[in-house]
Protein backbone atom coordinates (compact mmCIF):
# COMPACT_ATOMS: atom_id res chain seq x y z
CA UNK A 1 0.00 0.00 0.00
CA UNK A 2 2.86 2.44 0.80
CA UNK A 3 4.54 1.43 -2.59
CA UNK A 4 1.30 2.26 -4.25
CA UNK A 5 0.73 5.61 -2.75
CA UNK A 6 4.16 6.73 -3.24
CA UNK A 7 3.70 5.67 -7.20
CA UNK A 8 0.10 7.68 -6.87
CA UNK A 9 2.22 10.66 -5.54
CA UNK A 10 4.73 10.63 -8.68
CA UNK A 11 2.43 9.90 -11.12
CA UNK A 12 -0.17 13.28 -10.03
CA UNK A 13 3.52 14.79 -9.72
CA UNK A 14 4.91 14.06 -12.89
CA UNK A 15 0.90 14.57 -14.67
CA UNK A 16 1.25 18.57 -12.95
CA UNK A 17 4.85 18.72 -14.84
CA UNK A 18 3.36 17.88 -18.63
CA UNK A 19 0.11 20.40 -17.60
CA UNK A 20 2.87 22.70 -16.66
CA UNK A 21 4.91 22.46 -19.49
CA UNK A 22 1.46 22.25 -22.11
CA UNK A 23 0.37 26.13 -20.25
CA UNK A 24 3.38 27.21 -21.32
CA UNK A 25 3.90 25.65 -24.88
CA UNK A 26 0.54 27.29 -25.11
CA UNK A 27 2.00 30.70 -24.11
CA UNK A 28 4.31 30.17 -26.80
CA UNK A 29 7.36 29.27 -24.71
CA UNK A 30 10.14 27.41 -27.22
CA UNK A 31 12.19 26.08 -24.40
CA UNK A 32 8.33 24.38 -22.94
CA UNK A 33 8.11 22.86 -26.41
CA UNK A 34 11.81 21.34 -26.19
CA UNK A 35 11.09 19.36 -23.40
CA UNK A 36 8.19 18.63 -24.25
CA UNK A 37 9.49 16.91 -26.92
CA UNK A 38 12.41 15.49 -25.44
CA UNK A 39 10.27 13.80 -22.18
CA UNK A 40 8.20 12.08 -24.78
CA UNK A 41 10.29 11.13 -28.21
CA UNK A 42 11.73 8.07 -26.84
CA UNK A 43 7.69 6.45 -26.03
CA UNK A 44 6.58 8.29 -29.91
CA UNK A 45 9.16 7.06 -31.68
CA UNK A 46 9.12 3.41 -29.98
CA UNK A 47 5.48 3.35 -30.90
CA UNK A 48 5.91 3.97 -34.31
CA UNK A 49 9.26 2.15 -34.56
CA UNK A 50 6.93 -1.17 -32.98
CA UNK A 51 4.18 -0.24 -35.42
CA UNK A 52 5.90 0.76 -38.27
CA UNK A 53 8.54 -1.29 -38.26
CA UNK A 54 10.89 0.97 -40.01
CA UNK A 55 13.22 3.41 -39.06
CA UNK A 56 13.02 6.30 -41.35
CA UNK A 57 9.12 5.97 -41.53
CA UNK A 58 9.05 5.90 -37.68
CA UNK A 59 11.45 8.97 -37.75
CA UNK A 60 9.05 10.74 -39.84
CA UNK A 61 6.01 9.67 -38.26
CA UNK A 62 7.44 10.66 -34.88
CA UNK A 63 8.31 14.46 -36.09
CA UNK A 64 4.86 15.00 -38.26
CA UNK A 65 3.29 13.35 -34.66
CA UNK A 66 5.17 15.77 -31.99
CA UNK A 67 4.27 18.79 -35.27
CA UNK A 68 0.64 18.05 -35.28
CA UNK A 69 0.73 17.54 -31.34
CA UNK A 70 2.03 20.96 -30.63
CA UNK A 71 -0.26 22.96 -33.30
CA UNK A 72 -3.19 21.15 -31.62
CA UNK A 73 -2.25 22.10 -28.22
CA UNK A 74 -4.90 24.83 -27.69
CA UNK A 75 -7.87 22.02 -27.95
CA UNK A 76 -5.95 19.66 -25.29
CA UNK A 77 -8.44 18.77 -22.95
CA UNK A 78 -6.57 19.47 -19.69
CA UNK A 79 -7.98 17.33 -17.35
CA UNK A 80 -6.60 14.69 -19.58
CA UNK A 81 -3.32 12.94 -19.18
CA UNK A 82 -0.88 14.06 -21.95
CA UNK A 83 0.93 11.18 -22.73
CA UNK A 84 -2.10 9.07 -24.04
CA UNK A 85 -3.71 11.80 -26.02
CA UNK A 86 0.14 12.27 -28.01
CA UNK A 87 0.13 8.62 -28.57
CA UNK A 88 -3.40 8.77 -29.85
CA UNK A 89 -2.23 11.00 -32.45
CA UNK A 90 0.95 8.93 -33.35
CA UNK A 91 -1.12 5.81 -33.35
CA UNK A 92 -3.52 7.35 -35.91
CA UNK A 93 -0.24 8.71 -38.07
CA UNK A 94 1.01 5.34 -37.98
CA UNK A 95 -1.95 3.78 -39.18
CA UNK A 96 -2.59 6.43 -41.83
CA UNK A 97 1.27 5.28 -43.07
CA UNK A 98 0.26 1.94 -42.82
CA UNK A 99 -2.95 2.32 -44.95
CA UNK A 100 -0.65 4.33 -47.70
CA UNK A 101 1.70 1.73 -47.71
CA UNK A 102 -0.65 -0.62 -48.56
CA UNK A 103 -1.63 1.12 -51.51
CA UNK A 104 1.69 1.96 -53.61
CA UNK A 105 3.82 -0.42 -54.63
CA UNK A 106 6.13 -2.35 -52.77
CA UNK A 107 9.50 -0.49 -52.15
CA UNK A 108 12.84 -2.13 -51.47
CA UNK A 109 13.68 -1.54 -47.99
CA UNK A 110 15.92 0.75 -46.48
CA UNK A 111 19.56 -0.38 -44.77
CA UNK A 112 18.06 0.17 -41.51
CA UNK A 113 14.75 -1.22 -41.73
CA UNK A 114 13.69 -3.57 -39.19
CA UNK A 115 14.55 -6.52 -41.03
CA UNK A 116 17.61 -6.02 -40.65
CA UNK A 117 17.60 -6.11 -37.12
CA UNK A 118 16.03 -9.60 -37.32
CA UNK A 119 18.76 -12.03 -37.86
CA UNK A 120 18.33 -15.66 -39.76
CA UNK A 121 17.52 -18.74 -37.90
CA UNK A 122 21.02 -19.64 -38.20
CA UNK A 123 22.52 -16.31 -36.57
CA UNK A 124 19.58 -16.39 -33.54
CA UNK A 125 22.46 -16.57 -30.94
CA UNK A 126 20.70 -13.89 -28.38
CA UNK A 127 17.42 -13.77 -26.54
CA UNK A 128 16.70 -10.81 -27.82
CA UNK A 129 17.01 -11.68 -31.46
CA UNK A 130 14.85 -15.11 -30.66
CA UNK A 131 12.22 -12.65 -29.17
CA UNK A 132 12.30 -10.94 -32.22
CA UNK A 133 12.41 -13.38 -34.68
CA UNK A 134 9.19 -14.97 -32.97
CA UNK A 135 7.99 -11.43 -32.63
CA UNK A 136 8.15 -11.65 -36.45
CA UNK A 137 5.93 -14.27 -37.16
CA UNK A 138 2.96 -12.84 -35.24
CA UNK A 139 -0.34 -11.22 -36.41
CA UNK A 140 0.27 -7.36 -36.31
CA UNK A 141 -2.30 -6.81 -34.12
CA UNK A 142 -0.23 -9.46 -31.61
CA UNK A 143 2.96 -8.17 -32.54
CA UNK A 144 2.29 -4.30 -31.82
CA UNK A 145 0.11 -4.88 -28.41
CA UNK A 146 3.01 -7.40 -26.62
CA UNK A 147 5.88 -4.76 -28.38
CA UNK A 148 3.99 -1.77 -26.86
CA UNK A 149 3.04 -3.28 -23.52
CA UNK A 150 6.92 -5.50 -22.42
CA UNK A 151 9.13 -3.40 -24.64
CA UNK A 152 7.93 0.45 -24.82
CA UNK A 153 5.99 -0.54 -21.02
CA UNK A 154 2.72 0.94 -22.12
CA UNK A 155 -0.66 0.28 -20.08
CA UNK A 156 -3.51 -1.27 -21.47
CA UNK A 157 -4.94 2.12 -21.75
CA UNK A 158 -2.30 3.67 -23.88
CA UNK A 159 -2.40 0.32 -26.16
CA UNK A 160 -6.23 1.32 -26.48
CA UNK A 161 -5.63 4.61 -27.51
CA UNK A 162 -3.13 4.53 -29.52
CA UNK A 163 -4.23 1.65 -31.60
CA UNK A 164 -7.36 2.91 -31.22
CA UNK A 165 -9.13 -0.07 -29.70
CA UNK A 166 -10.72 -1.09 -26.28
CA UNK A 167 -8.32 -2.04 -23.70
CA UNK A 168 -9.95 -5.86 -23.73
CA UNK A 169 -8.88 -6.07 -26.82
CA UNK A 170 -5.56 -4.97 -26.57
CA UNK A 171 -5.70 -7.28 -23.40
CA UNK A 172 -6.26 -10.28 -25.98
CA UNK A 173 -3.57 -9.39 -28.00
CA UNK A 174 -1.16 -9.47 -25.59
CA UNK A 175 -2.33 -12.70 -23.89
CA UNK A 176 -2.24 -14.64 -27.33
CA UNK A 177 1.26 -13.00 -28.42
CA UNK A 178 2.45 -14.72 -25.38
CA UNK A 179 1.30 -18.04 -26.10
CA UNK A 180 2.05 -17.78 -29.25
CA UNK A 181 5.78 -16.50 -28.45
CA UNK A 182 5.95 -19.40 -25.82
CA UNK A 183 5.21 -22.06 -28.06
CA UNK A 184 7.99 -20.84 -30.48
CA UNK A 185 10.34 -20.50 -27.87
CA UNK A 186 10.36 -23.65 -26.64
CA UNK A 187 9.87 -25.24 -30.20
CA UNK A 188 12.93 -23.77 -30.87
CA UNK A 189 14.83 -24.66 -28.15
CA UNK A 190 15.57 -21.41 -26.85
CA UNK A 191 13.99 -22.68 -23.26
CA UNK A 192 15.69 -25.21 -23.45
CA UNK A 193 19.33 -23.97 -24.00
CA UNK A 194 18.18 -20.95 -20.95
CA UNK A 195 17.43 -23.29 -18.91
CA UNK A 196 21.03 -25.14 -19.66
CA UNK A 197 22.58 -21.83 -19.26
CA UNK A 198 21.12 -21.02 -15.88
CA UNK A 199 22.22 -24.33 -14.45
CA UNK A 200 26.17 -23.50 -15.81
CA UNK A 201 25.79 -20.53 -14.19
CA UNK B 1 -2.45 -27.54 -11.42
CA UNK B 2 -3.36 -27.84 -14.69
CA UNK B 3 -1.68 -26.40 -17.61
CA UNK B 4 -4.48 -23.85 -18.71
CA UNK B 5 -5.07 -22.60 -14.61
CA UNK B 6 -0.96 -22.13 -14.60
CA UNK B 7 -0.99 -20.03 -17.78
CA UNK B 8 -3.49 -17.81 -16.90
CA UNK B 9 -1.80 -17.73 -13.81
CA UNK B 10 1.03 -16.77 -15.55
CA UNK B 11 -0.89 -14.39 -17.71
CA UNK B 12 -1.67 -12.22 -14.54
CA UNK B 13 1.05 -11.98 -13.28
CA UNK B 14 2.65 -10.18 -16.38
CA UNK B 15 -0.07 -8.34 -16.74
CA UNK B 16 0.58 -7.15 -13.25
CA UNK B 17 4.67 -6.95 -14.44
CA UNK B 18 5.58 -9.41 -11.71
CA UNK B 19 8.23 -11.63 -12.23
CA UNK B 20 6.13 -15.47 -12.68
CA UNK B 21 9.14 -16.87 -10.52
CA UNK B 22 8.26 -14.57 -7.47
CA UNK B 23 5.01 -17.05 -7.00
CA UNK B 24 5.81 -19.72 -5.05
CA UNK B 25 2.62 -21.96 -6.11
CA UNK B 26 3.60 -21.39 -9.44
CA UNK B 27 7.41 -22.47 -8.99
CA UNK B 28 5.90 -25.39 -6.80
CA UNK B 29 3.73 -26.81 -10.15
CA UNK B 30 6.51 -26.00 -12.52
CA UNK B 31 9.07 -28.30 -10.40
CA UNK B 32 6.58 -31.18 -10.47
CA UNK B 33 5.91 -30.99 -14.12
CA UNK B 34 8.40 -30.21 -16.54
CA UNK B 35 6.02 -29.09 -19.10
CA UNK B 36 5.04 -26.37 -16.72
CA UNK B 37 8.53 -25.26 -15.91
CA UNK B 38 9.22 -24.52 -19.94
CA UNK B 39 5.96 -22.48 -19.65
CA UNK B 40 7.43 -20.74 -16.88
CA UNK B 41 10.92 -20.59 -18.39
CA UNK B 42 9.36 -19.22 -21.64
CA UNK B 43 6.94 -16.45 -20.01
CA UNK B 44 10.34 -15.30 -18.05
CA UNK B 45 12.32 -14.98 -20.94
CA UNK B 46 8.92 -13.10 -22.57
CA UNK B 47 8.86 -10.67 -19.74
CA UNK B 48 12.66 -9.76 -19.75
CA UNK B 49 13.19 -9.53 -23.82
CA UNK B 50 15.51 -6.65 -23.78
CA UNK B 51 13.94 -3.24 -25.91
CA UNK B 52 15.30 -3.52 -29.32
CA UNK B 53 14.86 0.31 -30.75
CA UNK B 54 17.29 1.38 -33.17
CA UNK B 55 18.56 4.99 -31.63
CA UNK B 56 16.29 7.94 -32.92
CA UNK B 57 18.11 10.77 -34.44
CA UNK B 58 20.03 13.26 -32.28
CA UNK B 59 17.86 16.89 -34.17
CA UNK B 60 14.35 15.39 -34.00
CA UNK B 61 14.12 18.05 -31.50
CA UNK B 62 14.80 20.57 -33.43
CA UNK B 63 13.43 19.98 -36.98
CA UNK B 64 10.18 19.81 -34.87
CA UNK B 65 10.58 23.09 -32.96
CA UNK B 66 11.47 24.36 -36.48
CA UNK B 67 8.47 23.11 -38.20
CA UNK B 68 6.33 24.22 -35.40
CA UNK B 69 7.65 27.67 -35.95
CA UNK B 70 6.69 27.81 -39.10
CA UNK B 71 3.32 27.80 -38.52
CA UNK B 72 1.24 30.37 -39.94
CA UNK B 73 -1.21 31.43 -36.50
CA UNK B 74 0.29 31.33 -33.91
CA UNK B 75 -1.55 29.26 -30.71
CA UNK B 76 -4.26 30.51 -28.80
CA UNK B 77 -7.35 28.78 -27.25
CA UNK B 78 -9.57 27.12 -29.49
CA UNK B 79 -13.04 28.06 -30.35
CA UNK B 80 -15.77 27.41 -26.99
CA UNK B 81 -17.56 24.05 -28.03
CA UNK B 82 -20.68 25.56 -27.87
CA UNK B 83 -20.27 28.56 -29.91
CA UNK B 84 -20.30 26.66 -33.65
CA UNK B 85 -23.90 24.78 -32.57
CA UNK B 86 -25.50 28.18 -31.42
CA UNK B 87 -24.12 29.68 -34.58
CA UNK B 88 -25.30 27.05 -36.28
CA UNK B 89 -29.03 26.70 -34.80
CA UNK B 90 -28.90 30.61 -35.09
CA UNK B 91 -28.55 30.67 -38.59
CA UNK B 92 -31.50 27.73 -38.87
CA UNK B 93 -34.03 30.09 -37.08
CA UNK B 94 -33.28 33.35 -39.02
CA UNK B 95 -33.62 31.29 -42.49
CA UNK B 96 -36.92 29.18 -41.10
CA UNK B 97 -38.72 32.31 -39.90
CA UNK B 98 -37.82 34.10 -43.44
CA UNK B 99 -39.07 31.23 -45.06
CA UNK B 100 -42.26 31.55 -43.12
CA UNK B 101 -42.84 35.50 -43.70
CA UNK B 102 -42.23 34.69 -47.96
CA UNK B 103 -44.81 31.62 -47.53
CA UNK B 104 -46.97 33.94 -45.80
CA UNK B 105 -46.70 37.18 -48.12
CA UNK B 106 -47.27 34.63 -51.07
CA UNK B 107 -50.37 32.75 -50.34
CA UNK B 108 -51.39 36.61 -48.84
CA UNK B 109 -51.38 37.24 -52.90
CA UNK B 110 -52.51 33.94 -54.29
CA UNK B 111 -55.85 34.56 -51.86
CA UNK B 112 -56.03 37.94 -53.64
CA UNK B 113 -55.26 36.77 -57.54
CA UNK B 114 -57.12 33.56 -57.63
CA UNK B 115 -60.03 33.79 -55.47
CA UNK B 116 -60.69 30.77 -53.77
CA UNK B 117 -63.49 29.45 -51.03
CA UNK B 118 -62.00 31.80 -48.38
CA UNK B 119 -61.12 34.83 -50.54
CA UNK B 120 -64.84 35.41 -50.60
CA UNK B 121 -65.07 37.09 -47.11
CA UNK B 122 -61.35 39.03 -47.64
CA UNK B 123 -62.33 40.10 -50.61
CA UNK B 124 -66.18 41.73 -49.61
CA UNK B 125 -64.55 42.78 -46.07
CA UNK B 126 -63.65 46.85 -45.92
CA UNK B 127 -60.42 46.47 -45.70
CA UNK B 128 -60.38 44.57 -49.28
CA UNK B 129 -62.24 47.63 -50.55
CA UNK B 130 -60.04 50.12 -49.16
CA UNK B 131 -58.12 52.20 -52.70
CA UNK B 132 -54.72 52.38 -52.72
CA UNK B 133 -54.09 55.74 -51.00
CA UNK B 134 -50.71 56.74 -52.60
CA UNK B 135 -52.04 55.46 -56.20
CA UNK B 136 -54.82 58.06 -55.67
CA UNK B 137 -52.46 60.84 -54.56
CA UNK B 138 -50.21 60.22 -57.00
CA UNK B 139 -53.39 60.28 -59.87
CA UNK B 140 -54.74 63.58 -58.01
CA UNK B 141 -51.02 65.24 -58.46
CA UNK B 142 -51.10 64.10 -62.55
CA UNK B 143 -54.71 65.80 -62.72
CA UNK B 144 -53.78 69.16 -61.11
CA UNK B 145 -50.31 69.11 -63.25
CA UNK B 146 -52.63 68.72 -66.27
CA UNK B 147 -55.00 71.30 -65.58
CA UNK B 148 -52.74 74.02 -64.48
CA UNK B 149 -51.09 73.31 -67.73
CA UNK B 150 -53.98 73.74 -69.97
CA UNK B 151 -55.06 76.43 -67.61
CA UNK B 152 -51.75 78.59 -68.56
CA UNK B 153 -52.05 77.44 -71.88
CA UNK B 154 -55.54 79.01 -71.97
CA UNK B 155 -54.43 82.35 -70.35
CA UNK B 156 -51.31 82.48 -72.82
CA UNK B 157 -53.63 82.26 -75.78
CA UNK B 158 -55.36 85.40 -74.44
CA UNK B 159 -52.48 87.07 -73.86
CA UNK B 160 -51.62 86.30 -77.37
CA UNK B 161 -55.12 88.25 -78.00
CA UNK B 162 -54.53 91.29 -75.43
CA UNK B 163 -50.61 91.72 -76.23
CA UNK B 164 -50.51 93.38 -79.76
CA UNK B 165 -52.94 95.76 -77.78
CA UNK B 166 -50.28 98.17 -76.31
CA UNK B 167 -52.09 100.83 -75.85
CA UNK B 168 -49.09 103.56 -77.09
CA UNK B 169 -47.89 101.50 -79.86
CA UNK B 170 -51.81 101.22 -80.77
CA UNK B 171 -52.58 105.10 -80.87
CA UNK B 172 -49.42 105.97 -82.32
CA UNK B 173 -48.56 104.06 -84.85
CA UNK B 174 -50.23 101.05 -87.01
CA UNK B 175 -49.16 96.81 -86.37
CA UNK B 176 -45.76 96.72 -87.82
CA UNK B 177 -44.48 93.76 -88.92
CA UNK B 178 -42.64 92.65 -85.71
CA UNK B 179 -46.30 92.46 -84.35
CA UNK B 180 -47.47 90.01 -86.48
CA UNK B 181 -44.29 87.99 -86.06
CA UNK B 182 -45.16 88.09 -82.20
CA UNK B 183 -48.48 86.84 -83.09
CA UNK B 184 -47.45 84.07 -85.26
CA UNK B 185 -45.58 82.51 -82.40
CA UNK B 186 -48.40 81.84 -80.06
CA UNK B 187 -48.46 78.55 -78.41
CA UNK B 188 -49.17 75.62 -80.44
CA UNK B 189 -52.57 74.72 -79.16
CA UNK B 190 -53.55 78.26 -80.19
CA UNK B 191 -55.53 78.54 -83.62
CA UNK B 192 -52.79 80.99 -85.69
CA UNK B 193 -53.58 83.99 -86.56
CA UNK B 194 -52.99 86.22 -90.02
CA UNK B 195 -51.94 88.89 -90.86
CA UNK B 196 -55.41 90.00 -91.59
CA UNK B 197 -57.08 88.88 -88.30
CA UNK B 198 -54.44 90.73 -86.52
CA UNK B 199 -55.74 93.90 -88.10
CA UNK B 200 -59.00 93.59 -87.49
CA UNK B 201 -58.35 92.91 -83.99
CA UNK B 202 -56.28 96.87 -84.09
CA UNK B 203 -59.18 98.23 -85.63
CA UNK B 204 -61.65 96.83 -83.16
CA UNK B 205 -59.34 98.46 -80.41
CA UNK B 206 -59.61 101.29 -82.08
CA UNK B 207 -63.54 101.22 -82.53
CA UNK B 208 -64.22 100.88 -78.37
CA UNK B 209 -64.26 103.80 -76.93
CA UNK B 210 -62.04 104.67 -74.45
CA UNK B 211 -61.71 105.25 -70.50
CA UNK B 212 -60.94 108.57 -68.82
CA UNK B 213 -57.58 107.06 -68.24
CA UNK B 214 -57.28 106.32 -72.33
CA UNK B 215 -58.55 110.05 -72.46
CA UNK B 216 -55.53 111.62 -71.32
CA UNK B 217 -52.99 109.43 -72.84
CA UNK B 218 -54.56 110.65 -76.25
CA UNK B 219 -57.07 108.06 -76.88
Amino acid sequence: MHLLGERSRERVNLRDDELELVRRCLAGEQAAATALVDAFRGAVFGLCYRMLGHRQDAEDVTQESFVRALRSLAGFDLTRDFKPWLLAIAGNRCRTMLSTRKRRPPMAMPAEGVEEHLPGVEEAKHLGEEVELALSQLREEYRQAFSLFHQEQLSYAEIGEALGCPVGTVKTWVHRARKELAAALIQRGVVEEQRHESRGV
Amino acid sequence: MNREAFENRLQDLLDARRSPASDVELVRAADEQPELRALLTAYELLASAPRSVPALRGDLTERVLSEWKQLPTPLRPAMPSWLAPLAAVAATLVIATSIAFLAQDRGANQLVDKPSENSATVAQSPIADAPDLNRLTRQAALNYRSLAANTEASFSSALSVVQPNRRKAATTEPATPEDSNWLRSVPNNLRPLSNSASGAVYSLMRAVPGTDSDKQEGY
